[in-house]
């Protein structure tokens, strides 16, 4: 065969692994493939087995069969981070996800690949023509491949895998637990054969492999199911206890509206009469009396519960509401502004609430104790949500000190809010945070790019 | 002199305020003025171009059909982040906290009896002349500063020190009864500042004005509100070679 004939059909057959890996990976994340991100993972995954190819011919002369074991773990742990850093930069979704859809998708790739050319091998008979043997071998697995990966994508889809997958990301330790994991499935094969050398790749070997990875499928869904359905149940309870908080204000409110009414019913009885008489005095005064009093009784709750349901990222609004009845229990008079709808920002959902939930103990603790006043706003304009918490003091805070690590007004143990809180905004990129003094308040405001 | 401006679309409260202004800064003998009136967002841009900042605007909350009272503020402020900003508004729950923090607006003027809004419009007009009272004299240095769309005059007096934290550039910048934190580098504030500020650690530069103490032994710096810098090696063998 020509040269060219062969390099084109390496590059097909590359264009197939390539192609099943991208198609198993979008699926375990829950996207959807697009040409353009193929197109730049396959440049990628081509240009990295070629370089190694290139690598080894140069490392071991003409001469090579079997590529050192580190140099094959090392190749696979390598095309596994800058498939990773392709796709990452394609989708945008967080390193730790990727790379383990990326470990998972290359893993079981490289498992039905193995599998099929050894099924081919073993059971396909001997042949006279070239042509035959080569299709049996290398071009029934190629497309087998290909089609398994399809059905597989297709299966997640269906399924709705990714859901569960992405859950086992959830928190610190899960993500490094699954990253672990990752590095486990990508070395397993290398690991194999050191540990266990006499052992030779064959069907029966292949079959449970296969078997295996079926299995452990099997417990990651199962898993994941168990762990989203729990994590289903938190957010309920989350969820109740907003809407407690909820109804407590709607009990506060009501009660007010009853006591208005009352009043207003007594106001009213004795205007009817001014108004008989012809007392356009009277009128007038009732009139500048009344027209702050319903504003002045209900105006503070009604502007809060209108705040409230501009928030539109329910975990947000949960912690606010929450926040806000502690106040109520402190006696401390809150304002709540919330003008704009509040959608979304480009921050984790997990720090956002973290740092909201920082700013708003802070305030609360450091309130003056007779008359306590917090101010929160929240604004979602043009490119950027302004979060301003505001709190009165009876010691003027040392704004110097309040910005070393570990500053604390509670003793040992304390002070740990604001330098995560400090942390969390410097990960955040663009993000701005002031804090300062302004008619005896101490105002913390942080700016988010939408 | 400062020019002060009222944009309000309607016709009669406009020359209610034009009035009542007018006669606050007459009688008072204040040093405010041209007044003007205009009925229009996008007039009122116009002529701020044309005419010295900082300036005093009573604003319309709502326009119909033109920009809102906020974004008109938005769009004043780009332009003169030192100036006054007083709302007026029809009714007193309007979200002033908000604009107040968001705009570092002022107060808030409700329309109703001329006798409460004049109350409330001295009042305004005595706290801006006290604000530019307390405002240091045209001959200081400012260091501006431009974070998200705000721009901001910071007199270099009120400086106390830059520090670099973190691995991504954020910069935090300690002023008297301030700190700010935002995304730049200490080399461009190095340039931009000159001589007045000395770097004295790799991720410090201090303003030489309010250092009060140099702690060779300690390797520290310390300023005139107590607080502390570190002292690199290199910033300390070239300090003790000027002195």
């Amino acid at each position: 065969m020509p040269f060219g004939v062969r390099m084109m059909i390496v590059v097909v057959f590359m264009a197939v692994e390539a192609y099943a890996i991208f198609r198993i990976t979008v699926a375990l994340l829950g996207e959807r493939p697009r040409w353009r991100q193929y197109l730049l993972f396959y440049i990628v995954y081509s240009a990295l087995e070629w370089g190694l190819i290139i690598m080894l011919d140069m490392f071991e002369g003409k001469t090579w069969s079997e590529p050192p074991l580190w140099i094959q773990a090392l190749e696979y742990i390598m095309t596994v981070f800058f498939l990773c850093m392709t796709i990452r930069h394609g989708y945008r979704v967080s390193f730790d996800k990727v790379f383990g859809a990326v470990a998972l998708g290359r893993f079981s790739e490289d498992i039905i690949y193995d599998f099929l050319t050894t099924a081919a091998t073993f059971y396909s008979p001997v042949f006279d023509g070239k042509y035959l043997y080569v299709m049996t071998t290398i071009v029934l697995p190629y497309s087998l491949v290909a089609a398994f990966s399809l059905t597989a994508a297709f299966v997640l889809n269906k399924t709705e895998f990714s859901k569960y997958f992405l859950c086992l990301f959830q928190g610190r330790v899960r993500s490094v637990g699954m990253m672990l994991a990752s590095l486990l499935l990508l070395t397993v094969n290398g690991m194999r054969s050191v540990l266990f050398p006499d052992v030779s790749v064959s069907f029966i070997y292949g079959l449970f492999c296969f078997s295996m990875v079926v299995a452990a499928l099997f417990c990651i869904q199962f898993g994941a199911m168990y762990v989203a359905s729990r994590d289903k149940v938190k957010a309920q309870e989350e969820t109740i206890a907003q809407q407690q908080a909820h109804m407590e204000l709607l009990e506060e409110l009501q009660g007010e509206i009853r006591a208005f009414r009352h009043d207003f019913t007594n106001l009213l009885s004795g205007m009817a009469l001014s108004a008989q008489e012809g007392d356009v005095e009277a009128i007038q005064e009732f009139m500048r009396r009344t027209s702050g009093y319903f504003d002045e009784k209900l105006g503070s709750e009604i502007r809060q519960m209108e705040g409230l349901s501009n928030i539109q990222i329910y975990p947000v609004r949960s912690l606010i509401s929450t926040k806000l009845n502690l106040m109520r229990q402190r006696h401390i008079q809150v304002t709540l502004e919330i003008m704009k709808p509040v959608t979304g920002v480009r921050m984790p959902i997990e720090d956002l609430l973290r740092c909201q939930g920082i700013l708003l103990d802070n305030a609360i603790e450091a309130a003056s104790e007779k008359e306590g006043k917090i101010h929160v706003i929240l604004l979602q304009d043009v490119g950027e949500l302004f979060i301003a918490v505001a709190n009165n003091y009876d010691v003027q805070p040392n704004l110097g000190a309040l910005s070393k690590s570990g500053y604390t007004t509670k003793g040992k143990g304390h002070g740990t809010g604001l330098s995560s809180y400090r942390k969390m905004v410097s990960r955040c990129a663009d993000c701005v945070t002031r804090t300062y003094l302004k008619d005896d308040f101490l105002v913390q405001e942080l700016r988010i790019p939408v | 002199m400062i020019p002060v401006y009222i944009c309000d679309d309607e016709a009669a409260v406009s020359a209610l305020l034009e009035r009542l202004i007018g006669d606050q800064i007459m009688m008072m003998g204040r040093d405010m003025g041209p007044l003007q009136a205009v009925n229009n967002p996008l007039a009122l841009l116009e002529l701020q171009r044309q005419a010295q900042v900082p300036a005093i605007y009573f604003l319309d909350i709502d326009f119909p059909g033109h920009m809102s009272g906020l974004e008109l503020a938005v769009k004043l402020r780009e332009y003169d982040p030192r100036g006054f900003i007083v709302f007026i508004t029809a009714h007193d729950d309007m979200m002033f906290e908000t604009f107040r923090y968001r705009l570092e607006a002022l107060d808030y003027i409700v329309k109703g009896m001329p006798r409460m809004m004049a109350e409330r419009v001295n009042a305004c007009l005595e706290s801006i002349c006290e604000r530019m009272m307390n405002e240091p004299d045209g001959k200081t240095m400012y260091c501006t500063l431009k974070v998200c769309d705000t721009v901001r005059h910071i007199p270099l007096q009120k400086i106390l020190y830059f520090e670099a934290v973190g691995i991504r550039h954020t910069l935090v910048l300690h002023m008297d009864d301030e700190v700010l934190e935002f995304n730049s580098s200490l080399n461009h504030f190095e340039e931009k500042l000159g001589g007045d500020f000395w770097r004295c650690h790799r991720s410090f530069l201090v303003n030489r004005s309010r250092v009060s103490n140099v702690w060779l032994k300690e390797n520290l710096v310390e300023l005139d509100n107590g607080e502390t810098c570190l002292l690199s090696r290199k910033a300390k063998s070239e300090y003790a070679a000027s002195v």
